[in-house]
């Protein structure tokens, strides 16, 4: 049913990576980021891949999954790529053919530009796989309130996130209801062309976003009853606590990070 | 002994305009005064439009009267700096179950309101536990609320509610949306809450049968006061009744019907007093 379909791409598992705080995840994912822009020699990027190929396995994600999350920008790595290639015109040229200029340096950068890439993705999936979307929002929402400034903005988009999450399937149903009922009065929602089909929806989703407006006005009331009144003075049941395995991750990402700065000082720049 | 909740000559529109003068307002709830004390059960009746959802809605001050007052515990609903005392005090729970869960977690559905009351997070942990053993869905605490029948996310609801601690609940037709098993499961968590919590409890209602446990009966018509007493009392008024668009039980009706003696509401007493008179 498509009431069963998982939001986000959370693949639920109890691994070490999946028991770390969401909002240790969070940051070590950005610093992770970042240090993959910091490579510029061979040997920094191999530690980085290889950083990353640990904690994949440490997840115990299966590769295959792990696979599917490039593939919808493997279009976007190739066309990098290969504009890289043509157009970096720096070190000893390869290939001079008619316009076509090829150089080590611009081999070099497509080769970067894929790796980094695809780190980056798959980096930042293995926290949506490991974390489920109401932990992700709640430690985005828990790591800022820190902040006095930033509290009230923040929490706002989390409970947004929140309510979001909590009315997909409320709103699949609904959707699967109305197109039933539709159906059922002679609606022909399957057959004809893309601009057919679509037109054919509109008396799926007008009923749709008109029902999803009273349900927000009456959330909205249910919420003031229970003494809803934003971030001021709100408090948790449940607060998250950095445990001994949030330590290791850190001691982990901040070895990789040194490394890669060791690696960047003792080996020449390629890039 | 203090009221929990007062309502004292109310009168609310929804029109724009108040225009007395005129005297073509259309009160959505006019010259409503009764009171709810602790421990009450009282059940509201009327049809649709009748005024019982304006009711429900002052009660708690998501609504304001236009003229009158309604009190909760002493503070008027008119006080907006108290707001949020009154709906500690007065718990809400709608019609529909999904629209007023939150979370995607149950127990983090019922810790919503004590986490905006702004508690300590072991006081939280322990009235949500509370809540949901009250309503018999403590094995369900780590469920998703979409995955729950329509009686099951009802008793979340007002779990969520309870979790509060609120002297008075009130009850804006919330079996209304259920299976006759869902409306069992809530008629009984709402008893249980009423007769081994001792909160008082306002029901309203378009179902007589949910009515005949209630202490107290105020059927609602044109936004007024129509008939108020016992269950019994206000259901021997059979035609009066039927007037407002209403019906009264079966049982009440049949033994109406047959002159049986006693102030009958269910089945059960109705075969009883048929068995008694056929034994004399």
């Amino acid at each position: 049913m498509l009431k069963d379909i998982t939001i986000g791409q959370f693949f639920p598992g109890n691994s070490v990576i999946h028991r770390m705080d969401p909002r240790m995840k969070l940051i070590l994912t950005i610093v992770y980021i970042v240090i993959i822009f910091l490579c510029k020699n061979f040997w920094s990027l191999g530690l980085v891949v290889l950083a990353l190929i640990i904690v994949v396995a440490l997840s115990k994600i299966p590769v295959k999954v792990i696979l599917k999350s490039i593939k919808p920008i493997a279009i976007i790595i190739t066309f990098t790529a290969v504009l890289n290639m043509f157009y970096v015109r720096t070190g000893d040229p390869l290939l001079d053919w008619k316009f076509i200029h090829i150089t080590t340096g611009g081999v070099i950068t497509a080769v970067f530009m894929i790796i980094r890439i695809c780190a980056l993705v798959v980096a930042s999936s293995l926290l949506t796989y490991t974390t489920s979307p109401t932990l992700i929002t709640d430690g985005i929402e828990q790591l800022f309130s820190k902040f006095k400034f930033m509290r009230n903005g923040v929490h706002t988009i989390a409970m947004m996130m929140t309510i979001a999450l909590r009315f997909i399937p409320t709103l699949i149903e609904e959707f699967e209801k109305i197109t039933n009922a539709q159906k059922a009065r002679g609606a022909d929602l399957e057959t004809g062309n893309l601009v057919q089909r679509a037109k054919a929806l509109i008396p799926v989703l007008v009923p749709l976003f008109i029902t999803s407006f009273r349900r927000a006005y009456e959330l909205a009331f249910a919420m003031e009853c229970r003494c809803y009144h934003g971030a001021e003075g709100r408090t948790r049941m449940k607060l998250m606590k950095y445990t001994k395995l949030d330590a290791f991750g850190f001691a982990f990402i901040a070895l990789a990070t040194g490394g890669v700065v060791a690696l960047n000082i003792f080996f020449q720049h390629v890039i | 002994m203090e009221s929990i909740l007062k309502f004292d000559g109310v009168y609310f529109t929804y029109d724009d305009e108040v225009d007395e003068t005129q005297g073509n307002v259309h009160w959505a709830v006019s010259d409503l005064s009764f009171e709810v004390n602790p421990g009450d059960f009282i059940a509201v009746l009327g049809h649709n439009g009748s005024g019982k959802s304006t009711l429900a809605k002052l009660s708690n001050a998501i609504l304001i009267p236009d003229k009158g007052e309604v009190t909760v515990k002493g503070i008027s609903t008119k006080d907006e700096d108290r707001t949020l005392e009154i709906r500690q005090h007065v718990g809400m729970v709608f019609q529909n179950p999904d629209n007023q869960i939150v979370a995607t977690v149950v127990e983090e559905d019922v810790a919503f309101g004590p986490e905006n009351l702004g508690l300590p997070p072991e006081e939280i942990r322990r009235r949500v536990d509370e809540a949901l053993k009250a309503v018999g869905m403590y094995e369900f605490r780590e469920n998703e609320p979409h995955k729950l029948s329509g009686g099951q996310k009802q008793r979340v609801a007002i779990a969520g509610i309870i979790a509060m601690q609120p002297e008075c609940v009130v009850l804006d037709e919330s079996t209304a949306m259920l299976d006759p098993k869902g409306r069992r499961e809530v008629m009984d968590t709402v008893r249980k809450l009423h007769d081994e919590l001792g909160m008082a409890v306002v029901f309203i209602t378009h179902h007589m049968d949910e009515a005949a446990f209630a202490d107290k009966v105020l059927v609602m018509d044109k936004g007024k006061v129509f008939l108020t007493g016992t269950p019994y009392e206000v259901f021997r008024h059979v035609d009066e009744i039927r007037g407002v668009g209403l019906d009264v039980p079966q049982a009440t009706e049949l033994a109406l019907a047959l002159g049986l003696p006693g102030d009958i509401l269910t089945y059960g007493e109705c075969a009883d007093a048929i068995m008694h008179s056929l034994e004399n």
